[in-house]
């Protein structure tokens, strides 16, 4: 579903009016990922290690300077700008804080990328509803986002993700900016949203604990390229991508029954 | 008196009116290219950028007064009249143009580049963005700015006498100061005030109102 082929990024440092000049950082040097459709895939790796432009590249926010990103079988760094446009409209996108329009409510933003689409507007408000309802918010369409919790705004936010059926979702640390219960009811949201809609989830995030609870799969980012990838169920416990989700720790520390403790999520119904 | 105080109080409405209405018309869009041209922002043209901000940065430099005869050849041409309430609007309007750009650019800037870079992951053009992000979160800075605006253009107005303008502060210097008659200058200036305080009013009310 995505695929990263010898992916560059480079952000070139520009002369400062005092002092020397300093480095360019080399963000991504030559990063290969690979992510099954439907599957949910986790990158960690410590901070600064690229994750970000990671992501970013893969909706060319971020436009690599060398290699491949193939989402649904199309290299978005060959299409115009029209139809990367177009090519964004099946990839959704959540952010650690959010990123909601302060001035509108709830409905509203989630109507937003409908309505760039040119839906009409009550096929907005409809759509925009049934959305809301989905992620458990169905008394909170005219809410501005200042009324909200943090938990409640991520689930605008994804709601307005998914507003254009994406057949993949990107999140930025959606959970980092949450209290660990809420973090937990909107990464089982996700999970949930995956089942229900086939969705290909690409995470990237700092914490352990999210691979651990929702991924399939993950990948150890460090110094800009893939040290090691793997799916969980295979994932040998000494490995460098095992001891960054201290998944070795973890095992050590229950009875020993099973190898790989994965915490789970308790599962949250939404009406 | 009270004719004449009515008749300078409606000229100096319809001079701040319409040079308010073209200031915003204007001012807006030269707002609006001041940010999304410069560095990293929505459509980067460093070289426009320059010019866009040299060219704002001379007419808030030239004096009021000196810009009001400077350019009477232009309004000739723009209003067909060189003197009266018609002819202030042009001169009005070129030095309100450039101080409301910069408001505009700076309320502009306040809004988070997190949401103009959810516009683009959403796949928007930066029309869209323009239009659908950037000026509706920005809105009631930019109402905010309206006010103050118009708030400046009236006391310009006041000197647009100049020309033959009329209104309230021409009335205070010509037939209040010159003419002696100090109860129209405190007329004029009590007007002047009270239309100040209304506008003002006005405005905060409105700009409180859009935030959430
Ligand atoms: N727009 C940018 N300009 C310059 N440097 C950047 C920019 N974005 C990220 N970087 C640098 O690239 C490196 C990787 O950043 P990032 O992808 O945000 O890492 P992470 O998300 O893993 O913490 C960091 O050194 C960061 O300072
Ligand atoms: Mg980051």
């Amino acid at each position: 579903m995505i695929t990263l082929s010898d992916v560059h990024k480079t952000f070139r440092a520009r002369r400062p009016l005092f002092g020397a000049k300093k480095p360019d950082v080399h963000a991504l040097n030559g990063v290969d990922l690979h992510v099954q459709p439907g599957e949910i895939y986790g990158v960690v790796g410590p901070s600064g290690a690229g994750k970000s432009t990671l992501l970013r590249s893969i909706n060319l926010l971020e436009r690599p300077d060398r290699g491949s990103v193939i989402v649904n079988d199309q290299d978005l760094t060959t299409l115009s700008a029209t139809k990367l446009r177009h090519a964004r409209h099946d990839i959704g996108m959540i952010f650690q804080h959010f990123n909601l329009l302060a001035r509108s409510t709830a409905i509203e933003n989630v109507a937003l990328p409908l309505q760039l689409q040119g839906l009409s507007k009550t096929q907005r408000r409809q759509r925009a509803a049934a959305l809301l309802e989905r992620v458990g918010l169905a008394d909170k369409l005219d809410a501005y986002p200042a009324q909200l919790s943090g938990g409640q705004k991520q689930r605008v936010a994804i709601a307005r993700a998914l507003a254009v059926q994406p057949k993949v979702l990107l999140s930025d640390e959606a959970t980092s900016a949450l209290d660990s219960e809420t973090a937990d009811e909107v990464l089982a949201l996700i999970r949930q949203l995956r089942d229900d809609f086939g969705l290909t989830v690409l995470l990237i995030t700092h914490d352990p604990y999210v691979v651990r609870s929702i991924c399939d799969s993950a990948a150890l980012l460090q110094d800009g390229r893939i040290a090691q990838a793997a799916a969980l169920t295979e994932l040998t416990p000494d490995s460098p991508l095992a001891r960054r989700l201290k998944i070795a720790t973890l095992a050590s520390e229950t009875t020993g029954s099973t190898r790989h403790r994965f915490v789970d999520v308790p599962e949250v119904s939404y009406a | 008196m009270r004719e004449a105080l009515e008749l300078a109080t409606w000229e100096t409405l319809y001079m701040v009116g319409w040079s308010a209405l073209w200031t915003v018309v204007l001012g807006l869009p030269l707002g609006v290219l001041l940010v999304v041209t410069s560095r990293g922002h929505l459509a980067t043209v460093p070289a426009l950028n320059a010019v866009l901000g040299a060219i704002v940065n001379i007419g808030r430099s030239l004096p009021f007064i000196i810009l009001l005869v400077a350019v009477v050849p232009l309004t000739r041409t723009l209003a067909g009249t060189s003197i009266g309430p018609n002819a202030a609007i042009v001169p009005l309007t070129i030095a309100a143009v450039p101080f409301f750009a910069r408001i505009v650019e700076t309320s502009l800037r306040e809004v988070d580049a997190g949401l103009l870079e959810t516009g683009q992951a959403l796949g928007a053009s930066r029309l869209q963005i323009i239009r659908k992000i950037l000026l509706p979160e920005a809105l009631p800075g930019l109402v905010a700015g309206i006010t103050i605006t118009v708030v400046a253009l009236i006391s310009y107005s006041a000197m647009a006498g100049v020309v033959g303008a009329g209104g309230l502060g021409d009335l205070a210097v010509r037939r209040g100061y010159q003419g002696y008659e100090t109860d129209i200058t405190v007329a004029c200036v009590i007007a002047l005030v009270a239309l100040v305080q209304a506008l003002q009013s006005l405005g905060d009310f409105l700009a409180r109102r859009l935030t959430h």
